[in-house]
């Protein structure tokens, strides 16, 4: 028990291993518990482990799509044809939900708010990388960001007033305008819960797939524990079962924030510009 | 309340998530200047001159073969006219012939009857010439035989026009 717990314990480790429960370890949490751990660069990663797996993303996808994109190729090549198939289908999804116009104006956001969360979730499952978006900093700057966004998006739109007045429920006869103390405060919460509910539910999907794998690898440590071989720091890799459902609940719950995004997007619109 | 929260933002512990949330927020901004500049805006740029370029070839394609199509329809025409043309041409030609030979038979018995007529205005000029001269010779004859029978030299202007009357009454008779 004792070696295997040991296993356990350097393989699952979690960052807040004095309040929660393990997650896989990633290149950071190894590092920090090497002889490196009180170097500054060490320290500082561990500090910053999440914005540093995102910017690690942003580094390796930006890497990765200028040079995909550098030779416009009128006859693609097979990863410029799927980076097509990529932003064809989601200008497709986006223009069938905002219009064409507003579809091809809002897919740079959109579709880059995807990309990361879903690249960010997928981290997870890939040896010694970590979802960020396990991190409830991350989904609520992303959430906060959408908040923004949105609120620019209706202010530029609609005016100030234009926006007030949406806030207020659009009164236009007596009845609409008595209800404006009720509707006003209403809204107001509306939009402050949006980003507090997209950010939540993203944090505790991926977090809990996280945990999930993390129990997983925990278990099959211990398993392969009871068959004799303790000594040997190696695991049976059942967390393959969880990785299935997270690459399911990771796209869809990147799917899920870009879907209410919009929606959040396509409310503020005037109305003659919605589809 | 404004104490309160600035007291909560001094804090250390909220001072760090602020600083990680808006590190967050430009790590996924610059993520989305970077799609935003070369990949949405690129792809979508080429998807739309590709759809374009397809979209005009396909035009382009569809004005050839109705152009090809109007040409096989000209061609097939003229095939036909062909047909015609040859038929009539050789009718032409047929006929030419035809008229030609007519002409050349037309001529050829006009030369015919030509010569057969100077032929028979010759034989008739003979055949007055060499009656006038026997005319003259059966004078003359008649005129000698006469004298010498009669042996006496006969007036020849006077017997001579004599002779010529009878041999004119002979001969209409």
């Amino acid at each position: 028990m004792s070696v295997t717990t040991e296993h356990a314990e350097t393989t699952a480790h979690s960052e807040a291993e004095e309040t929660g429960p393990p997650e896989v370890a990633n290149f950071i949490t190894v590092l920090a518990r090497s002889p490196l751990k009180d170097t500054p660069v060490v320290k500082f990663l561990h500090h910053w482990e999440n914005p540093v797996f995102s910017w690690l993303i942003v580094v390796i996808i930006g890497v990765v799509v200028i040079r995909g994109t550098r030779r416009r190729l009128m006859i693609p090549s097979r990863f410029q044809n799927f980076l097509e198939l990529l932003v064809e289908k989601f200008h497709d999804f986006l223009c069938g939900m905002l219009g064409k116009e507003n579809g091809r104006r809002f897919l740079p956001y959109i579709g880059s708010l995807f990309f990361f969360i879903l690249i960010n979730n997928m981290c997870g499952i890939i040896p010694f990388m970590k979802s960020s978006t396990a991190s409830y900093r991350t989904t609520l700057a992303l959430a906060l960001c959408t908040f923004f966004y949105v609120q620019y998006i209706a202010i530029t739109k609609r005016g100030v007033l234009g926006y007030l007045d949406h806030l207020a429920g659009e009164p236009r006869d007596v009845i609409a305008w008595c209800m404006v103390p009720l509707m006003f405060p209403m809204h107001i919460v509306q939009e402050l819960a949006k980003p507090v509910s997209l950010s939540l539910r993203l944090f505790g999907n991926v977090l809990g797939e996280d945990i999930l794998i993390g129990a997983f690898v925990v278990l099959g440590i211990a398993l392969f524990g009871l068959t004799g071989f303790e000594a040997i720091p190696i695991g049976f890799p059942i967390q393959i079962l969880p990785f299935f459902l997270a690459v399911i609940l990771g796209t869809v719950q990147a799917a899920v924030f870009a879907i209410l995004s919009t929606i959040y997007i396509l409310l503020v619109l005037p109305h003659e510009e919605q589809p | 309340m404004l104490q309160s929260l600035l007291t909560t933002l001094s804090d250390p512990k909220v001072h760090e998530a602020i600083a990680q949330i808006v590190t967050q927020i430009i790590a996924f901004l610059v993520f989305v200047w970077i799609l935003k500049k070369f990949a949405w805006g690129r792809l979508l740029q080429l998807l739309d001159e590709r759809k374009e370029k397809i979209s005009s070839e396909f035009d382009r394609i569809k004005a050839l073969e109705e152009k090809f199509i109007a040409l096989e329809h000209d061609y097939n025409e003229k095939l036909k006219n062909i047909d015609v043309e040859a038929r009539r041409i050789i009718q032409d030609a047929i006929a030419d012939g035809r008229r030609m030979a007519q002409q050349i038979a037309d001529k050829a018995r006009q030369d015919a009857r030509q010569i057969t007529d100077k032929a028979q205005q010759n034989i008739e000029m003979e055949v007055t010439k060499a009656r006038l001269q026997l005319k003259q010779d059966i004078i003359k004859m008649t005129l000698l035989a006469t004298e010498k029978i009669i042996k006496e030299r006969l007036d020849e202007a006077k017997h001579r026009q004599l002779i010529s009357s009878f041999i004119d009454t002979i001969e209409k008779n």
